[in-house]
């Protein structure tokens, strides 16, 4: 089966500075986030997928055909840059309908698309105001819009949600994981964890030019058998829930806080088991468990320092 | 295609939907003040002598208005700002990046920008230079506005032609050069002119001699242009005027083609040209 999106031992090299180290990278159907510190390669590779820029070596596809000089293939994609500089002086509804005119709509469809993509946004009662007067979060909104004009199967939004106000940043989540759930592919750059973690859990994480890991959170967390992970468990009696697990090999440390016991082990799986034991032979009440590690701003610390 | 009725745009419609974007985008702004300015400086030169001394007037000197102000000077540097300016624009704007997004033959984008900034140019300079046949041929005899419309048209033609070559030149010089403006300036006020202070061969690769031969050829004797391009006709190097207009136009479709095919491999960043 063909990927949406495929590297193939991609590198992109500055003169001497390497934007991207031997990328071998598969994105798939669903919203997939690309993660990392600023300088960490998310951009160079979103103008390697977005055609902007040419590979150095190896070979960047989408839908099985190399993307750069290819036109045709950016029929399929759309792509919200993480540019701050646009057009200030036309109005978003100018700045959108543009684009759909140069993507192929006649002048009349160019006008409806630009008005039902501003609506869909929520730009529409600013969609004749000139963009110069646009807070960043109206700007990443329109250009949101203009990524959206053919409908692309592949969407590539780097840092969306730069800049935008709590309500506009939930509802762009919501909007992103509808696309996702709609069987688009979605490639979300970012170097706030959080805000990808609330799109998606499927993520490839970058540094230095490198991915480092790519998959679910978990089977990533699940792959790092050198960090023990880290479970909360509050119950109704915590110190006979330590007294229970303490002798397992798998568990490598202890501590309470406040209601809660932490417990440190190298299998969490076992020590669910154990758990679940526990909770039908002694007939403890378990009033709250937690993962405290999974998260991705975890996994990322474990990967990278 | 994910939009129904949508379809690819083949390169031609691509570059007509830039091009057709251009012009305003480019006549727009401050830029359009500095313009305006240098494009009425013939017709306020040839108002003032209206004014002080309409006897110095005259068809002839409509002809070595064009040739002297719009031709060697104004024109160049007009479609120097609106040319070279026209991809740093769209570069500072991010337009270029939401251009290069587009499903659309890169070339098609050069095109359709040499293609505005010539309708431009020539949306400010056709008007300017009737304008200034009008002033120079009224003063002292209403009758040659007609006798002499011959000229006008033939004036008319070759600031078209002028204009076609110099934005297809100066568009070489924005895809190539970081600083296209300093090399378009050196361009018009070292180089074209230059290669016409001694009659030699390098002037015949230059838009400012053909245009300026052609005008000469064009127009009537006594006019300071004949003077120009005299020393040329004498060692048999002023080219006749097919191959000026070949030449010029020649040369258009071989610059918009090399700016394009540059454009096409040419990897921008999002603030500054990359190599």
């Amino acid at each position: 089966m063909v990927e949406p999106i495929e590297l193939r031992s991609a590198s992109k090299w500055y003169g001497p500075v390497i934007g991207l180290n031997d990328v071998t990278l598969k994105i798939k159907p669903g919203v997939t986030g690309l993660l990392g510190p600023n300088g960490a390669g998310k951009t160079t590779l979103i103008r390697l997928v977005t055609g902007q820029a040419e590979p150095s070596a190896g070979e960047v596809l989408v839908y099985g055909e190399p993307v750069f000089r290819k036109p045709n293939v950016l029929v399929r994609l759309g792509c919200c840059p993480d540019v701050e500089a646009i057009d200030e002086e036309s109005t978003g509804f100018e700045f959108v309908r543009s684009y759909a005119w140069l993507s192929g709509f006649s002048r009349a469809a160019a006008r409806a698309r630009a008005d039902a993509l501003l609506s869909r946004v929520g730009m529409s009662e600013a969609a004749h105001r000139p963009i110069g007067s646009y807070s960043k979060g109206m700007r990443q909104r329109v250009k949101l819009a203009q990524a959206l004009v053919l409908e692309p199967d592949i969407l590539v939004l780097d840092e969306p949600l730069n800049g935008m106000d709590p309500l506009a940043r939930r509802e762009t989540i919501e909007f992103v994981r509808k696309l996702g759930v709609e069987g688009k592919t979605v490639l979300v750059s970012s170097h706030v964890l959080h805000e990808v973690e609330a799109m998606t859990d499927s993520i490839a994480l970058m540094h230095h030019g490198r991915v480092l890991a790519e998959g679910k959170v978990h089977e990533i967390r699940n792959l790092l058998k050198g960090y023990p992970h880290q479970i909360a468990i509050e119950s109704s009696d915590p110190h006979k829930v330590a007294r229970r697990v303490m002798d397992s090999d798998h568990v490598v440390g202890l501590r309470f806080e406040d209601r809660e016991l932490r417990i440190e082990t190298r299998d969490a799986e076992a020590l669910y088991l154990a758990i679940e034991g526990l909770v039908l032979d002694e007939g403890i009440d378990i009033v709250r468990m937690s993962t405290r590690d999974d998260s991705l701003e975890a996994v990322f610390d474990y990967l990278v320092r | 295609m994910a939009v129904d009725g949508v379809v690819p745009l083949s390169f031609l419609s691509a570059a007509l939907r830039v091009g057709a974007l251009g012009p305003l985008r480019l006549l727009r702004g401050r830029r359009l003040v500095l313009v305006l300015l240098l494009v009425a400086v013939p017709l306020i030169v040839a108002g003032f002598a209206w004014m002080v001394r309409p006897r110095v007037l005259g068809v002839n000197n409509f002809v070595n208005f064009v040739a002297l102000f719009d031709l060697s000077l104004l024109l160049p540097l007009v479609a120097m700002l609106l040319s070279a300016g026209a991809i740093g624009d769209d570069l500072e704007n991010g337009t270029l990046l939401y251009l290069r997004l587009r499903p659309m033959a890169r070339a098609a984008i050069i095109a359709g920008r040499w293609l505005g900034c010539s309708i431009a140019c020539c949306v400010l300079f056709v008007p300017a230079t009737i304008g200034l046949y009008v002033l120079q041929a009224s003063a002292r005899h209403p009758d040659l506005l007609v006798d002499e419309s011959g000229v006008l048209l033939a004036a008319c033609g070759i600031v078209v032609l002028a204009i076609l070559a110099y934005t297809a030149l100066f568009l070489v010089f924005a895809v190539v050069f970081f600083r296209a403006m300093l090399f378009g300036l050196f361009l018009v006020v070292g180089w074209e002119t230059a290669v016409l202070i001694l009659p030699n061969k390098a002037a015949l690769y230059t838009v400012g001699f053909h245009s300026r031969a052609l005008m000469s050829q064009a127009t009537l004797e006594g006019s300071r242009v004949h003077a120009i391009v005299d020393p040329f006709r004498e060692v048999g190097l002023l080219p006749t005027v097919g191959s000026s207009i070949a030449g010029l136009l020649v040369a258009t479709v071989v610059l918009v083609a090399f700016a394009g095919s540059i454009f096409g491999r040419k990897e921008f960043l999002a603030t500054q040209k990359e190599g």
